[in-house]
């Protein structure tokens, strides 16, 4: 039904996640790195991203990329999911939540906390693909 | 996150304790000279109304010395003139609108025609006659502590000559002698050339020595405040590393229960085949603990951060303590359907109550009071919430009719990880934690918490916020 780009360093969330979305007729790429995510994203050419926040390499690579990508003509409409393990929910006083995502600070469509229900997952691309 | 920008510059000085460096600057910071420049308007409008009811006085002769009422009218009228000119472009100098004119820059304006006006105003009272050379020393001393080094020696030459102009003026006979006390002196001084060479000097000598023993002093303390900066920043960035080390360490510690959750939805949901019976309970079990692991990894570290914050690490602003109340007794509510757990509104709550909070923190500790309380309340309970005020202080009220405490552990509840037996039997999962967490941000916003509790018949938990207006009072000026 849909190409889709997962960039994310953890294999185990990669793959629970590849279960589901490929059982449900999607086509799944993976990246674990955001080192080169514009040529990627580009070479990959998916409908929808699930991006990681934080990398090996960076904390807060996710956002790095997302902004990248959003100032990318030829990539900046492709929808992107935000994913991380901390997040307001969390009561930390450095968690995020939906409302920081901004033009400017969080181009993203949409941010979540992992884990993700599998439903919640899959409604949540249908309404961005839509 | 946007970062916090400020404009302050940083403060620092560079004067050695014997004597100050070649072309090092001293700065203060801006607002506290912006705030300096309105201060000594005010205070020469305060000399204005002097010398305005002293000229007065003079013209109609009750004065008990001879002033000359022109003279010192003049003095009075240029002081007015300039200080009204400084009003009036005071405020765009403040604001940084006059690119040119910077406020030290102005600040030397405006010393400079203070030191005219004493001049003048020394010539008119007698010269040595009364003490108004004194007055340029007041000058002298608000230069040194603003200016650079360099800026203020030279101003202190300049007040030297403005002071001495008088005494050399009468002495050469450019201005006639005045006098107020009707006595010889001026005119003595002005006939003798020893006489004023060594007035000149002297007044010279004592606004050099006046200039050095404040620089010195203006030094040190320049010095403290930059090393209390210096701590402050550092202070900063420990604070920061330990928020990017406490956010490292989370998702170190989260990240691996969110791959193992990820997997158990997965196969709950059937998406590696059907499940037996008994593995899917097995599945589901894995999951609800891996939920409960999450939680307390939240709330050890989320302790472990309030532990060393101060409150000054946190943003305080006012808001409607009801407000954010009754988003957390919302989610409260949703936890207690699924017991029958009912949360409801005390017909005493008011609608508006204002309290300087860290939003965040506050919406932690009112979560897990609510929490506890529709937690350790009975099937079918009933848990009442309130927010009242008083002169007291703005109270947050959450009472349950649960299984309450027995009274000899009321006082260990803040405690970490402790819990009474009555409340492990009723809930074996719990962490111990949320109530240490609460006593944690009860600290940080200086209130105060109560509890009263009654076993098997339920809790009552009040936590008492100062109006915006007495918190931190200690620490205002």
């Amino acid at each position: 039904m849909a190409r889709i780009l997962m960039i994310d360093d953890d294999p185990d969330i990669v793959e629970s996640l590849r279960m589901v979305l490929e059982a449900n007729g999607h086509e799944v790429h993976e990246l674990a790195s955001t080192r080169h995510v514009v040529a990627d994203v580009k070479e990959v050419a998916p409908d929808l991203i699930i991006l990681d926040v934080m990398f090996p390499e960076d904390p807060q690579a996710g956002f790095k990329a997302a902004r990248l990508l959003h100032q990318e003509p030829a990539v900046r409409d492709i929808p992107v999911i935000l994913l991380s393990a901390v997040n307001q929910r969390s009561k930390l006083a450095f968690g995020f939540s939906d409302d920081d995502i901004s033009e400017d600070f969080m181009p993203v469509q949409r941010f979540i906390e992992k884990p993700i229900e599998p439903q919640l997952l899959l409604d949540l691309i249908a309404e961005l693909l839509r | 996150m946007t970062p916090k920008l400020t404009d302050d510059a940083r403060g620092h000085s560079v004067f050695r304790w014997w004597t100050p460096n070649d072309g090092d600057e001293v700065r203060l910071r801006r607002r506290e000279l912006q705030d300096r420049i309105w201060w000594s308007v005010m205070v020469r409008w305060c000399f204005v109304v002097v010398g305005a009811v002293a000229t007065a006085l003079a013209a109609v002769g009750v004065l008990p010395v001879h002033v000359s009422p022109v003279l010192l009218g003049g003095a009075t009228g240029g002081l007015a003139l300039t200080n009204l000119v400084y009003s009036l472009i005071g405020g765009r100098v403040r604001d940084g609108r006059i690119p040119k004119l910077t406020p030290r820059r102005f600040l030397l304006v405006e010393v400079s025609t203070d030191f005219a006006v004493l001049s003048v105003l020394s010539y008119a009272l007698g010269v040595i006659e009364t003490p108004t050379v004194a007055l340029f020393l007041a000058n002298i001393v608000l230069l040194t502590l603003h200016c650079t080094w360099k800026q203020s020696l030279v101003m202190t030459l300049v007040a030297g000559f403005f002071a001495s102009a008088p005494v050399v003026l009468t002495g050469t006979g450019v201005i006639p002698v005045e006098s107020v006390l009707h006595s010889d002196l001026p005119q003595r001084l002005a006939d003798n050339a020893t006489l004023m060479t060594g007035y000149v000097l002297g007044v010279f000598i004592i606004f050099v020595t006046c200039w050095y023993v404040v620089a010195q002093l203006a030094a040190g303390l320049q010095t403290r405040e930059r090393r209390l900066q210096e701590d402050y920043d550092r202070v900063v960035k420990v604070g920061e590393q330990k928020s990017r080390a406490t956010l490292r360490a989370t998702h170190e510690l989260k990240a691996p229960l969110a791959a193992i959750k990820s997997y158990v939805y997965t196969m709950r949901d059937g998406y590696t085949g059907e499940l037996a019976p008994g593995t899917r309970k097995v599945i589901l079990r894995i999951g609800e603990r891996c939920d409960l692991l999450t939680h307390r990894i939240s709330q050890i570290i989320h302790l472990a951060n309030l532990k060393t914050l101060e409150w000054s690490q946190l943003n305080f602003q006012v808001v409607e303590l009801p407000a954010i109340f009754a988003e957390e007794v919302e989610e409260a509510a949703i936890q207690g359907r699924a017991r029958k757990v009912t949360v409801e509104w005390s017909d005493q709550s008011i609608p508006s109550a204002p309290i300087m909070a860290s939003v965040s923190e506050l919406r932690a500790m009112l979560s897990n009071i609510l929490l506890n309380a529709v937690d350790y309340s009975r099937e079918g309970g009933v848990v009442t919430v309130a927010v009242t005020s008083d002169v007291g202080g703005v109270h947050c009220t959450v009472s349950d009719r649960g299984i309450g405490i027995p009274p000899e552990c009321v006082g260990r509840i803040f405690e970490d990880h402790f819990r009474t037996d009555n409340a492990v039997r009723h809930r074996p999962n719990g962490s111990g934690l949320g109530m240490a967490i609460v006593a944690e941000v009860v600290r940080l916003h200086e209130a105060q918490i109560s509890v009263t509790s009654k076993l098997e018949e339920g809790t009552t938990m009040t936590v008492t916020f100062p109006h915006p207006k007495a918190f931190r009072r200690e620490l205002r000026p």
